[in-house]
């Protein structure tokens, strides 16, 4: 029997932090900082009037788990109508925190999550995401058993979630203990020319104090160890997935990209991609 | 607004309206204009023009040209649309298409927007009734394609295809799919797209 759960709003403690937010926009410095900061509390004030967080979660069987999040369909509606009224500063500033208030939720979420699944005795192995590694079809059909509990929301055709400030993916669980990230991983998103990706790391990077050098190093090394041994074939460690030459290495990209569990091209990809996905 | 030079201009003048622009200081500049001077215009255009070759450098942030699109807003007349914007179909996001907004109002385009899911026929119907030049389709993914051909199939059906420059923003087509569109420009950045726009239609 599949099972539901909510988190409703106040489940969710968020922070707004001023100086990522800064930084995300990059108006950190220079003459936009003082225009920015003279919107700071308006726009704290209109999402503390207009957010509305909630999470739900499925679990059809012992593998998997759909997990969608969302800061709720208001917020944005405001963004465009401070548009429309021409107040652009105002109006980034807002949709920023919308998106800092998402992360902070999808963080706060991975750990909740990992509580309520340790005490079944069941662990996270991965975080599967839209357009990597599930189509808009099978976004769709995941989404269809959370439907009930967030009305409001819904998948597009071509697998576009609204409200846009949302999050939807699945988590593959396993029975063997493990330590394994729960977040949203900017390098695995498909959104290359993300506003966000750069400057995440950039400010993960300041956090942490870890050199550039080290942080990406790090990054590649993960990479090596799931294709090793989630894959078991050899394969390219680094490859440009946007690169569309037709060679068989752009094929395979694209393969890897879309996840047709239909499609058994690719032997031991294809079976655990089969697996995963139906 | 009547553009009309009413009094001489003072030395540095030019300065201190790119410098409230710069600062998003709207007052400011909405109190400088009620001398309808006739240069804030290309003074306006010059500034806009030089810090969207900036930002699409990565010289400097998005952010600074927000700023500086709340104040040069003022600026904007109210004119008759050259320029329609929307989501196409099945994409119901506004992200993209506000920004689209922004820069146009920043550079004195007239434009009508058509909101979120726009069917093809919508699109098509502003360019038959008000002589619209420019369609601006904000994409979301390569997904939209199927959205976009049939906005520009039905254009070819009625007739209407060559009386305007189709324009796609937010999302990479692949190349082969942006010829059978006929695609004017496309581009994942705003900025880039209103370049072109303002470009053609100036040049005009």
């Amino acid at each position: 029997m599949e099972k539901q759960m909510i988190f409703p709003a106040n489940r969710f403690a968020l922070v707004p932090d001023r100086d990522e937010v800064f930084a995300w926009l990059q108006c950190d410095a220079g003459p936009c900082r003082a225009a920015f900061e003279r919107e700071w509390v308006p726009a704290l004030q209109l999402l503390e009037e207009t957010m509305t967080p909630v999470a739900v979660c499925a679990q059809r069987n012992a593998n998997a788990l759909t997990v969608f999040l969302t800061i709720g369909k208001e917020t944005e509606k405001r963004v465009s109508a401070l548009f429309q009224e021409e107040r652009y500063i105002l109006g980034s500033l807002l949709n920023t925190l919308c998106d800092e208030m998402l992360f902070q939720m999808d963080s706060k979420l991975a750990n909740i999550l990992q509580r309520e699944l340790v005490s079944e005795h069941l662990y996270m192995a991965e975080r599967l995401e839209p357009r990597v590694h599930l189509s808009p079809e099978t976004l769709q059909a995941d989404f269809g058993s959370l439907q009930s509990m967030v009305p409001f929301a819904r998948v597009t055709t071509s697998g576009v979630l609204y409200p846009a400030k949302s999050m939807l993916y699945r988590i593959v669980l396993t029975g063997e203990s493990r330590t394994v990230s729960a977040l949203h991983d900017c390098a695995r998103c498909d959104q290359a020319d993300c506003l966000y990706r750069n400057r995440k790391h950039e400010s993960l990077r300041e956090k942490e104090k870890l050199p550039e050098r080290e942080l990406k190093e790090s990054t590649k090394r993960r990479k090596r160890l799931v294709w090793r041994e989630e894959i078991g074939i050899p394969v390219l460690l680094s490859s440009n997935a946007s690169v569309d030459d037709n060679s068989e290495v752009s094929r395979f990209m694209d393969y890897f990209k879309l996840a047709d569990p239909n499609d058994a091209a690719y032997g031991a990809l294809s079976d655990r991609v089969h697996l995963l996905t139906c | 607004m009547n553009w009309m030079r009413t009094e001489m201009e003072r030395p540095g003048q030019r300065e201190q309206f790119q410098d409230a622009l710069l600062r998003g200081d709207r007052p400011a500049v909405e109190e400088m204009i009620r001398q309808e001077l006739a240069d804030y215009p290309y003074w306006r255009d010059e500034l806009l023009g030089e810090l969207t070759e900036q930002y699409l450098e990565g010289a400097v942030p998005f952010s600074q040209l927000t700023v500086l699109a709340e104040a040069a807003a003022a600026l904007a007349e109210h004119l008759p649309p050259v320029a329609v914007c929307g989501s196409l179909e099945g994409n119901p996001g506004d992200t993209g298409r506000n920004f689209i907004q922004m820069l146009f109002r920043a550079w004195g385009v007239p434009t009508l927007d058509l909101g979120a899911d726009v069917p093809a026929d919508h699109f098509l119907d502003a360019v038959s009734g008000q002589g619209i030049r420019f369609v601006i389709a904000a994409a979301f993914s390569a997904d939209d394609a199927g959205a976009a051909m049939l906005l520009h199939q039905k254009a070819m059906e009625r007739g209407i295809r060559d009386q305007f420059d189709l324009l796609i923003c937010g999302a990479k087509l692949t190349e082969e799919t942006g010829k059978k569109l006929q695609l004017a420009c496309m581009d994942h950045r705003a900025a880039a797209v209103a370049r072109w726009v303002v470009q053609t239609w100036k040049n005009r």
